[in-house]
């Protein structure tokens, strides 16, 4: 059994330094339009197998963007719904459209403020 | 005082604590040197030009911290995070819990306030048309509120957490996954997402409990992983239904604030939680070897994931910056226990 003492964590005076701590340690990041390249990964009777695949998604036109990654199964899964995986892309696109209506078609959102991050593969 | 969790349909009092409990988390404002701190001084911008900064409240550090955390790839390039698709899922999930039951047994003055679970396999076993409006959806001024507007951009518009009360959402997680400032009610879709139109039931709880390790290798979200971890998380199909499963079906069924990175916005998010940590709880409960996987030992690829590892975490443990560990989530029963684990 391990012994916690969360008063330190239960005041409110600490939680600024907190947040700004937590900012400094993992920045934020954006993601943006255009080709989104997944890095799908798997060992196999002692080979390691990598599959780079390159997306290119477009609703009415627009580029989708967005971050995407393709599992051993080959599920695929997309950082705005991460509770989800899909069978196809076709699938995620079509979730998208159902919880995200408004502004779809219309490409990504150019944000200030936060920073790029690598867009990997699951394994 | 060691906290008692109960069930949030059968415990009216500790569901009246849960809801008095986050709105005044909600109420109360994050300050730094005597000023308010915004969305602006997190560096996260307006969905449009027309919304200013937000001011942030305790319980919007919350849905900070969970969507910061699940941008975090371990390793970099992976689909796992510091907080899903991966052993941490469970032990990451505890202490966030704790924190928010710490937080409102002390704006309650109650330090013996345990959070309330949803027994949401119980619902699941309800017909299809009644899990909609099941007991926990209850759209008194005390209740959690039910089901959107599909009229009004599934705008809750009942419950404590209602348009119209005071409970605002103020950061959301856009189709790109990017962190906006907002200022509008609660959304929920109960049941009407083609992925998930019903809640889990019994038995697919039943198969995850019997599940024999805590995770195995490739320690991730493929449906072949096997072990409770995986299981409970909800990636692997179950006999007759497609994933997602478990604790996934549930964000997914709800729907709504529920389904970006910044699910903890609706306070739903904290009940579906509770169950699953109450699951970890009984598994961890039964005859055998219900130790903690990966050890130690495991590569570097697994940071974050390890006993030894830090959880992250933007609540400070102390001054030092101290960081709770992986291992010290195992056993908490000196912070809370359960009713019940049947």
């Amino acid at each position: 059994m391990t012994e916690l003492d969360l008063s330190y964590a239960g005041d409110p005076a600490n939680f600024a330094t907190g947040l700004q701590e937590a900012l400094a340690e993992q920045p934020g990041h954006v993601h943006h339009g255009g080709p989104i390249e997944t890095v799908r990964r798997d060992r196999y009777r002692g080979h390691e197998i990598t599959i780079r695949t390159t997306y290119l998604i477009e609703v009415d036109g627009h580029p989708l963007g967005g971050h995407l990654s393709v599992g051993r199964s080959g599920d695929v899964q997309v950082h705005a719904l991460p509770n989800y995986t899909f069978p196809s892309a076709v699938d995620m696109v079509r979730e998208l459209i159902d919880v995200f209506p408004e502004g779809m078609g219309d490409g990504p959102p150019d944000h200030g403020g936060q920073h790029g991050h690598d867009h990997g593969g699951a394994r | 005082m060691t906290a008692v969790r109960t069930n949030v349909v059968k415990d009216p009092a500790a569901r009246t604590a849960f809801v008095e409990g986050v709105t005044a988390l909600k109420a109360e404002l994050v300050e730094q040197d005597g000023t308010v701190l915004t969305t602006a001084d997190l560096g996260i911008p307006g969905i449009d030009a027309a919304t200013p900064p937000q001011e942030l409240s305790t319980y919007d550090v919350f849905v900070f911290w969970h969507h910061r955390t699940m941008m975090i790839p371990t390793p970099q390039g992976s689909g796992r995070n510091a907080a899903h698709q991966g052993p941490v899922f469970l032990p990451w999930h505890r202490l966030m819990l704790m924190l928010l039951e710490r937080n409102i047994a002390r704006v309650l003055g109650r330090p013996d306030f345990g959070l309330p679970y949803w027994d949401w396999a119980a619902d699941g076993e309800l017909p299809v048309a009644a899990q909609r409006t099941a007991p926990l959806w209850d759209g008194t001024t005390t209740g959690i509120g039910g089901d959107g507007d599909l009229g009004a951009n599934d705008d809750v518009p009942d419950g404590a957490f209602g348009a119209g009360t005071g409970f605002r959402v103020h950061l959301w997680s856009d189709r790109f996954g990017n962190l906006l400032a907002v200022d509008r009610p609660l959304r929920r879709r109960l049941g009407r997402s083609t992925v998930a139109p019903r809640l889990p039931r019994e038995e697919h709880l039943t198969a995850a409990l019997a599940e024999a390790d805590y995770d195995e290798p490739e320690w991730d979200a493929d449906p072949a992983t096997p072990g409770f971890r995986n299981v409970i998380e909800g990636w692997p199909d179950l006999p007759g239904w497609r994933r997602p499963n478990l604790h996934n079906r549930v964000h997914v069924w709800v729907g709504g604030d529920m389904s970006p990175a910044t699910s903890p916005n609706d306070p739903v998010f904290f009940l579906n939680h509770c169950f699953v940590d109450r699951a970890w709880a009984a598994w961890q409960a039964r005859p055998g070897d219900r130790g903690y996987r990966p050890p130690d030992t495991a590569p570097a690829e697994l940071f974050r994931h390890r006993p030894a590892d830090p959880l992250f975490s933007v609540f400070r443990r102390d001054a030092a910056g101290t960081p709770w560990l992986v291992r010290d989530m195992f056993d908490v029963s000196a912070v809370y226990t359960y009713d019940s684990l049947d």
